[in-house]
């Protein structure tokens, strides 16, 4: 189910995945972003698994939160809502249309599923997941603009609760999400340089979080670094924090908007401005690394 | 219906009445009147026009029932039990930690079609049913019972505004006034809607306006109940409350409320 105008090509490329023999059915929903939620719950009741998507309103998890909750997590209904900003694209329209809370909003239901991939194949491979796979609500952020490919072509090795290393270290763990993914790999290049060797986490499943891969890497390591498109507080650094504060503390800190809103500007001035950045990585992992205890 | 029918649908109403007070009195709910004024409909519904199966309760072309307004669950749960969804003794645990009848409608519950959904969220649930119904040609019906006091909140507009376009001409949404005099009926008018009106507290007059119904045609329909507006106290049943109230109906007075 859409909200909102309707997006053409979507419905081909989504045709054309393996949804392991169910027959997919589109239905253009309007703007009615609280019908389109409980709609779902209807049909979902009715043994329906439904994706709801919104592609330019970003803030219809914030707006339908009440009914997601109520309709759907509560009951723990087979419903995904994706929603589609994790790149840049609705930028020049300013905070109100520019949704890093969702994390934190979505993490907090008990029941849900969170996830956002890196880049287009994992996308791809998460979205079959979800559709085939998952039991219970789940909500996904996903990017329209292009990204670099992270991932081979047909590597399946993703689902909830997952991560992926995608580079070795012992200096320092930088644990990434989405957009800051490609972020994070820069930085690690830029710390070989200077002699520190960082591991690498696709962490694109905040919940269930990958607390093994995460505990694992921070044992080699000894200090972490967060990085997200996201507010400071509940996302990602959040859900690693608590993992690490309760099961083996290190020095974490987190690179993301902080506790700010967005403005207007292009994508990139949006990422200097906001530190957003590889530069932001490396100056935290230099100040973690420098207090790990070794 | 002839007269003996008549007669035990307001036997099968009474004991349904009798229920809720005691199952409110017990838990030490608030909020009686929500619940005691769609008895007469619920019971009407589920004795007479709608097709349900308490044996086989999964079955996918049974009538489904979404109850907006979740502080009425009462009534709704002592209709079920009497239909034989589950026994009657989990009416005296009603609300209580670890009971199967959650204060507000849980799907969990045998017989309960869809959760509250939030104020306003019950008419799109009972679209999404019958969008899914459709879509597997079951021509079962889908009935919403909501308040007039939901009917002010913006999700339900929201979704009576599309259901005429998606031409959902088996979901049946029942407003109860309350008492109050709004202008619900003309607005869903406008938005496409068959709208037609009863007393939701004569079952001859429920009787009519279900009868009219007409399903053949795709227009969502509504039915604009008038009940007896009652007042709540703001203060849990007593046992005093509880007994005075029970001797009140068994002596045919119909309650809108507990006032002592």
């Amino acid at each position: 189910m859409s909200s909102g105008s309707s997006f053409s090509g979507y419905s081909d490329a989504v045709s054309e995945m393996d949804t392991g023999g169910f027959e997919v059915v589109f239905l253009e929903c309007g703007a009615a972003s609280r019908d389109v939620v409980l709609k779902a719950a209807g049909l979902s009741l009715e043994g329906k698994k439904v994706f709801i998507s919104s592609l330019y309103d970003p803030l219809f998890i914030a707006r339908c939160y009440e009914q997601i909750r109520t309709a759907i997590a509560v009951p723990n209904l087979n419903v995904v809502l994706a929603a589609v900003h994790d790149g840049s694209e609705l930028d020049r329209e300013g905070a109100s249309r520019q949704m890093n809370e969702d994390f934190a909003l979505m993490r907090a239901l008990p029941g849900m599923t969170v996830l956002s991939p890196s880049d287009r194949r994992s996308a791809y491979v998460l979205t079959g997941f979800l559709a085939r796979d998952l039991e219970g609500p789940a909500y996904i952020r996903l990017s329209r603009s292009e990204r670099n490919d992270i991932y081979e072509a047909d590597d399946p090795d993703f689902n909830a609760g997952g991560a992926r290393l995608l580079s070795e270290g012992d200096g320092v763990t930088i644990c990434a999400i989405g957009v800051m993914v490609t972020e994070a790999i820069k930085a690690r290049d830029v710390l070989a340089d200077q002699g520190i060797s960082a591991e690498v986490i696709d962490c694109y499943s905040i919940k269930p979080f990958p607390r093994q891969m995460l505990l694992a890497s921070v044992r080699r390591t000894g200090c972490c670094v967060v990085a997200e498109k996201h507010t400071g507080a509940g996302g990602l650094y959040g859900a690693a924090s608590e993992c690490l504060g309760g099961s083996y503390p290190v020095p974490v800190r987190g690179v993301s908007v902080e506790d700010r809103f967005g403005q207007s500007g292009t994508e990139e001035e949006l990422r200097e401005y906001y530190g957003l950045t590889h530069r932001e990585i490396v100056h935290n992992v230099l100040q973690v690394w420098a207090i790990r205890r070794r | 219906m002839d007269a003996a029918r008549h007669k035990e649908l307001e036997r099968i109403a009474l004991e349904v009445r009798k229920d809720v007070v005691r199952m409110m009195g017990v838990a030490r709910t608030l909020g009686i009147s929500k619940a005691l004024s769609i008895v007469d409909i619920l019971v009407y519904m589920y004795w007479e026009h709608m097709k349900v199966y308490p044996g086989e309760r999964n079955r996918p072309d049974r009538d489904r029932l979404v109850l907006g307004r979740g502080s009425a669950a009462p009534a709704l749960y002592a209709c079920l039990s009497r239909l034989g969804f589950f026994d009657r003794q989990e009416l005296w645990s009603f609300s209580r930690l670890g009971a199967m009848l959650q204060g507000y409608p849980d799907i969990r519950t045998p017989g309960v079609d869809a959760p509250g959904g939030g104020l306003g969220g019950g008419l799109g649930i009972a679209l999404g049913l019958g969008m899914g119904l459709r879509m597997e040609g079951v021509g079962a019906r889908v009935f919403c019972v909501m308040d007039e006091y939901e009917m002010s909140v913006g999700a339900a507009w929201e979704s009576a505004s599309t259901a005429a376009s998606d031409r959902l001409g088996r979901v049946v949404l029942i407003v109860d006034t309350n008492g109050t005099d709004t202008a619900t009926a003309i607005r869903l008018e406008a938005c496409g809607w068959s709208v037609t009106d009863a007393d939701g507290s004569d079952m001859s007059s429920i009787e009519s306006s279900f009868g009219a119904l007409d399903y053949t045609s795709s227009t969502p329909k509504a039915v604009m109940m008038k009940t007896s507006p009652g007042r709540d106290s703001s203060e849990p049943l007593s046992r005093f409350d509880m007994d005075n109230a029970l001797s009140k109906l068994e002596n045919g007075t119909v309650l809108a409320d507990i006032e002592s």
